[in-house]
């Protein structure tokens, strides 16, 4: 959609325009040379390979966090979302980890019964035969021949 | 007259009259043209068949399934039903049918139709693979009792 733009405001029209409705003092170029900048060198460099070398330590909380103003976090930090790929990855990761963990205490063991209903059939289904009857029912004489 | 007199009026009026002397032959031309034992599985059939048609429900425990049966028996005025867990069975107790009264007395095979019901609707409700549902004991007219236990 925003191709067709030019390349300095390409993909950043709407946010810039939010900053400045939000504290109309001008700080566009410096949201520009944070965006268009730092986006790239933070994540794909240290945050990986360089863990010790302690630079960026939160991507998410950083970009946001410096040039733009304080007063709007909430905005600010949805904006550095969409704009910084990688940095979502960071949070993204213990997310799923935490699923995948709560999945595999219900998968422990066998298929887990979820209603008493199947505990109560997956019970009788694990129980010794029962002894012969010694009825005399029709059916049972059915059976038996 | 007597309190069993006073029954089997009420049993008689369990069926139709306008059906009562229909299935009343027809349960002894059955009778005399079949094996018990085939009158048994072939009321079984028709039971498991019913079931299909009525179907029950979503039960998620054993007591929510019994009161979904009596919801149905209730509506046909089947009689109800009582179910008893046990640890490696449950019985399956069915009271006040109208089979008695509708295919007579002697008719023991006609228990059959009630065995295929409660197999069908616990198999609907997830009756795992090696149980099933049997007649334990046939009881009184008034009175069968089944139970659901592992066959294999």
């Amino acid at each position: 959609m925003s191709k067709h733009k030019t390349p300095s405001t390409a993909d950043h029209d709407d946010i810039a325009g939010l900053f400045q409705r939000l504290d109309g003092r001008g700080d566009n170029g410096g949201y520009r040379d944070f965006s268009d900048s730092q986006l790239q060198t933070p994540v794909s460099g240290p945050s990986r390979r360089e863990p010790a070398a302690a630079p960026p330590p939160l991507p998410v909380a950083a970009a946001p966090a410096s040039p733009a103003a304080p007063e709007a976090p909430l905005v600010a930090t949805p904006a550095a979302a969409e704009v910084v790929e990688p940095a979502l990855e960071k949070p993204a990761v213990p997310v799923i980890a935490s699923v995948v963990r709560i999945e595999a205490k219900d998968a422990a063991g066998k298929p887990a019964a979820k209603t008493s209903l199947d505990r109560l059939f997956q019970r009788l289904a694990d129980a010794p035969l029962p002894a012969d009857r010694s009825d005399d029912s029709p059916l049972s004489r059915f059976r038996a021949s | 007259m007597t309190p069993p007199d006073l029954l089997d009026y009420h049993r008689s009026h369990a069926c139709a009259a306008q059906w009562r002397g229909f299935l009343r032959a027809l349960g002894e031309e059955f009778e005399h043209a079949l094996p018990e034992a085939d009158l048994a599985r072939l009321m079984a059939r028709i039971g498991e068949r019913f079931a299909q048609a009525q179907p029950l429900p979503g039960a998620a425990s054993l007591d929510a399934l019994e009161g979904a049966a009596n919801t149905m028996w209730s509506t046909l005025d089947w009689g109800f039903v009582a179910f008893e867990e046990r640890p490696d069975q449950v019985l399956i107790r069915h009271a006040a049918s109208p089979l008695s009264a509708a295919l007579g007395v002697r008719a023991s095979w006609a228990a059959g139709f009630l065995e295929g019901v409660y197999r069908g609707w616990f198999r609907a409700a997830g009756m795992a693979a090696g149980l099933d549902v049997r007649i334990a004991d046939a009881g009184s007219q008034d009175l069968t009792t089944f139970v659901l236990s592992r066959v294999s």
